[in-house]
């Protein structure tokens, strides 16, 4: 059996392999999220979008479904006009699909995405519909 | 302070709030920022005599302009306008017409909705939440035009101005998408464009408008107009 110097030594080498995993995993150092397509900066600082885009979704949909507000900064196709990236054809990759902007990050969190299941996920043909 | 004290309080707060504000006001001066105005009120006149047996079109541009594609299963497939043909047994006569979602002032679809998705926009526009329908399908019921389809299968490719998904229920929207940038539904665009113009759409308060210029000409009637719903959608000619 081991001696308990031993013990205490692989005590502390597991312990080194844990925090360096978890370190790794926390600073997400190897997670590379694509930047936007188009536009200078996003419509509010990176900070505050990452924590509150879902909170400025569901308000922007209110004044749109309720008041008629359209093409308004914090609409969902604002976002996929500079979120959505095209393939070397020239199509728009929807924005959930593996590695894309929105998918990137909510694979990371574990957070599951249903917007679109029901709202394109590519600006499609936003602009031509829009009289 | 005791109860007595507390109630005092309570009671003035109440009446310094209640002369002269009303929920209403509030609701309406919250949406402000949008294009909708509780002083119009949207609606459609259809001149059955000029609608063509057999003629599409609408629901076409209809179909096109939603994205809306069947799975060949016309009994639960969504649809926004039905095409009806109707006979009149007493003298033979037919038309055919376009019916869509009458937007109408009480509508039953909103009366009975459970959660309030099924809403009247303030500029008389009929709307589903979608976030809020849990699919329970009442309003399908409730509404005396069979306007409104159920999604019962997961869709693909949706328009991103119509979003459309499964467990909900959707209809006619009078494309608020082009209205609120001050354009005309596909349905009317296209009937134009094919010169049949037996579409229009306009506002009926205001009295210069075109829809309210006909609507004054015309003899029009609402379909079901016993149940008094104040219907958005007026038919000629039937």
């Amino acid at each position: 059996m081991y001696t308990r110097r031993q013990c205490l030594l692989i005590g502390i080498g597991l312990g080194l392999i844990t925090i360096s995993m978890a370190s790794d995993k926390l600073t997400g150092s190897h997670r590379t999220i694509p930047g936007a397509v188009q536009g200078e900066s996003c419509v509010g600082p990176v900070e505050v979008m990452r924590r509150e885009h879902m909170t400025m979704l569901f308000h922007q949909r209110d004044r749109t479904m309720y008041a008629g507000q359209r093409d308004a900064e914090h609409s969902l196709t604002g976002c996929l006009s500079c979120h959505t990236r095209k393939n070397v054809r020239g199509e728009y990759i929807p924005v959930n699909a593996p590695g894309e902007f929105c998918e990137e990050c909510h694979a990371y969190t574990a957070l599951k995405m249903d917007c679109f299941e029901c709202h394109a996920a590519t600006p499609g043909n936003a602009v031509a519909s829009t009289q | 302070m005791n109860r007595r004290k507390m109630l005092k309080a309570g009671g003035a707060a109440f009446l310094a709030l209640a002369p002269g504000v009303r929920l209403v006001d509030l609701a309406v001066a919250a949406s402000k920022g949008g294009s909708t105005d509780h002083l119009v009120r949207w609606g459609m006149l259809v001149d059955a005599t000029k609608c063509a047996r057999g003629c599409t079109d609408c629901v076409d541009a209809c179909n096109q302009e939603h994205g809306l594609y069947g799975k060949g299963r016309a009994e639960t497939d969504a649809q926004y306008i039905r095409v009806v043909d109707l006979q009149d047994k007493a003298t033979g006569k037919t038309s055919s017409l376009p019916v869509m979602c009458q937007h109408c002032e009480t509508a039953p679809c909103v009366d009975v909705c459970p959660t309030g998705a099924s809403f009247r926009r303030q500029d008389g526009v009929v709307l589903v939440d979608k976030h809020t329908c849990i699919g329970c399908r009442y309003c399908m019921l409730a509404c005396p035009y069979k306007a409104r389809s159920f999604i019962h299968e997961n869709l693909t490719d949706q328009v991103p101005h119509t979003p459309r998904g499964k467990g909900t229920v959707e209809s006619c929207n009078f494309c608020t998408h082009r209205v609120d940038r001050g354009g005309t539904p596909a349905c009317v665009e296209a009937c134009e464009s094919k010169d049949h113009r037996a579409l229009v759409f306009g506002d009926m308060n205001d009295p210069d408008s075109e829809l309210s210029r006909q609507l004054k000409e015309k003899s029009t009637t609402q379909i079901r107009s016993d149940l008094n719903l104040n219907t958005g959608v007026r038919y000629h000619g039937v």
